[in-house]
């Protein structure tokens, strides 16, 4: 049991390795194998840490601990990794048809290894007990992700790649200062033994500006890959002109996994005292609060549904960092519940979305969506309960995020008032665009593209995978109590 | 101060190395020069690695047969981290060269601010 983190994360690189020499539909369903198997071995390990109470460290290659990596989980860790498993199939099961009729034949079967290769390093980014580890696999990341927005044929997504690779670099560039800054104050590159350190520094008062500017490179490292607010310019392009599967899993999952490691950098190696110290939590408070009103005012001016999709990530982006930006443990469970919840809803909607638009005749601006939801029911009903949800509206799962984040302001004064002013303009923001877009959707529309209605849309892999995401938000909206008390027990074990 | 400045001459030189190459990633418009910004840059942070880790008469740690003294030689991590970098700068930027290739093949331009537009003229 010790070493299924370390399998999951190791099975994903292997099969990518299998997808180089072979044909697409080989690599599909070695893609679909492995996404299983890491999903079922994921859920292992959630059972196991449930159990046990307690998380575990696994030393790679059995070296002692302050040589050799180590990768650690406890029951948030398992719980992170099996929801990213199953987004991430799920998503390639959406958006199997847009990747098969999108991409070029040869194309195919390295697109499937990058997806491969993605979830490998978005696992490394949830288990990993060690920072250099987390650096190299934010690279992968970043190659790979540029890869699956570039591997639509046309100069748009080849453009939006390179602007999105460009802003990564500048974000890793930096988190490479603060980590040679880190190694040079403290010597360790392990979260135990930075810890130590760590908290021995600011306690003492020696090298505080030099702990100050690395945390503030390290944040604002993962803030541009994250597209916090005024590093957000490269999210919109290179989101929306990416292929279904690829906007999914970029949007629902990439660009919250550096928010979790930025989480995991609060609680494991700084103490939330510390980053409360340096002021880091107040600017990703301010930040968020700005991004939550930018990203919903973009939002409602879009014309292109994926746009309009891709700005509302923004926003939502701003929310978890509000979250975190609270600086609590309650807030803190906040920002994972709805890093969770986002997940889930915003893969569901670029699916449910690709889905509308195939029944549209691929066309993706609000005129000829208008009446979709009537040409295709299970796409429609995904979309509005996606669009609900995010909005905010009980029983679904938004609701409850802003629920559970509200209370968890109720204590601290000044930042419970800008919590407060979040939540409720972020509710009347996504509400003016989630709103219209669905009404649109629902509209009777006289003009019916009958010969526009491609068949293939509704593909068994596609209505099971619709079908596997309702459930999945429906089950975070309805028993949003069981996961949040998940994420706590996980937070219990996480520093 | 000016003592100090002369004794880390490492981590000056690599300073000046980084902003020379972070002003040419985020000010040049030319594809090509972005790139070589950016290895310029990460050059930088792989010098002042490099000096962080170097100690002064030390040795290389390649252990040999006899000697295991720990303190004769300089600590062997930062350089590892190094040529993990030098790896991953290695594969960024061959990926990024392929990027440029691809849309200067499709729009006859290197100039990035043309590139977006003239891209964004397209259908999605």
């Amino acid at each position: 049991m010790q070493n299924f983190p370390f399998i999951s994360i190791f099975l994903p690189i292997l099969c990518a390795v299998a997808c180089m020499p072979l044909r697409a539909q080989a690599s599909k369903h070695i893609t679909y194998g492995c996404h299983i198997a890491l999903t079922l071995l994921s859920a292992a390990v959630l059972a196991f840490t449930l159990r046990t109470g307690e998380s575990f460290t696994y030393a790679m290659g059995h070296f002692p601990a302050p040589f050799g990596n180590e990768i650690r989980a406890g029951a948030l860790e398992a719980f992170m990794a099996l929801l990213f498993c199953l987004v991430s199939l799920l998503s390639i099961a959406g958006g199997q048809r847009d990747i098969f009729r999108e991409l070029e034949e040869n194309r195919i079967n390295v697109f499937l290894l990058m997806m491969n290769m993605l979830t490998s390093a978005l696992l490394v980014m949830v288990y990993t007990n060690d920072l250099f580890t987390a650096y190299i696999f934010i690279e992968i990341i970043t190659i790979s992700a540029c890869y699956i927005v570039a591997a639509r044929p046309g100069g748009r997504p080849a453009a939006a790649s390179i602007v999105y690779l460009i802003m990564s670099l500048v974000g890793s560039c930096l988190i490479l200062i603060s980590i040679a800054l880190l190694y040079g104050v403290t010597g360790h590159l392990l979260m135990p033994g930075l810890r130590q350190s760590v908290r021995a520094l600011a306690a003492s008062g020696d090298y505080r500006v030099p702990l100050f500017v690395l945390t503030g490179l390290m944040t604002a490292g993962l803030a541009i890959k994250t597209a916090l607010f005024p590093f957000h310019s490269w999210l919109p392009n290179a989101h929306a002109s990416a292929t279904t599967a690829a906007s999914a899993v970029l949007s629902g999952l990439i660009i919250k996994c550096y928010l979790f490691l930025l989480i995991k950098l609060a609680f494991r190696t700084y103490g939330l005292d510390v980053i409360g110290e340096l002021q880091i939590a107040n600017l990703m408070l301010v930040f968020g609060a700005l991004g939550i009103i930018y990203g919903s005012l973009m939002a409602r001016r879009q014309r292109d549904i994926k746009q309009m999709l891709s700005y509302s990530s923004v926003a939502q982006i701003g929310f978890i960092s509000v979250a975190i930006g609270l600086n609590t443990e309650a807030g803190m469970a906040a920002a994972c519940f709805h890093i969770a919840a986002h997940a889930v809803g915003k893969a569901m909607l670029f699916v449910a979305a690709s889905g509308l638009s195939a029944a549209s005749g691929n066309a993706k601006d609000f005129d000829a969506l208008r009446g979709a939801a009537r040409r295709d029911p299970l796409s429609g009903a995904a979309f509005i309960i996606g669009g609900l949800a995010i909005s905010g509206i009980p029983p679904f799962f938004g609701f409850f995020s802003k629920m559970y984040l509200t209370f968890a302001a109720v204590d601290t004064p000044i930042a419970g008032i800008v919590i407060f002013l979040a939540v409720v303009v972020s509710t009347v923001l996504s509400a003016m665009y989630y709103f219209p877009a669905i009404l649109c959707i629902l509209e009777k529309s006289d003009k019916v593209p009958e010969d526009h209605i491609e068949k293939g849309a509704s593909s068994l892999a596609y209505r099971a995978a619709v079908g596997a995401f309702i459930a999945a938000s429906l089950f975070l909206g309805f028993f949003s109590r069981l996961v949040i008390s998940v994420i706590e027990k996980g937070l219990a074990v996480f520093g | 101060m000016g003592g100090n400045l002369l004794s880390n001459y490492h981590e000056v030189v690599s300073i000046i190395l980084f902003g020379i190459g972070f002003a040419a990633l985020l000010l040049s418009r030319n594809l090509v020069k972005k790139f070589i910004g950016l290895n310029i840059a990460d050059t930088a942070v792989y010098l002042f690695l490099a000096s962080k880790g170097y100690v002064l008469g030390r040795a290389a740690p390649i252990v040999s047969v006899g000697g295991h003294n720990a303190a004769d030689y300089i600590n062997p991590i930062p350089t590892g981290l190094i040529l993990t970098g030098i790896v991953i700068s290695v594969s960024v930027t061959a990926f990024a060269f392929a990027l440029i290739v691809k849309l200067y093949n499709r729009y006859k331009t290197l100039d990035l601010d043309e590139i977006i537009a003239l891209s964004l003229l397209e259908k999605p």
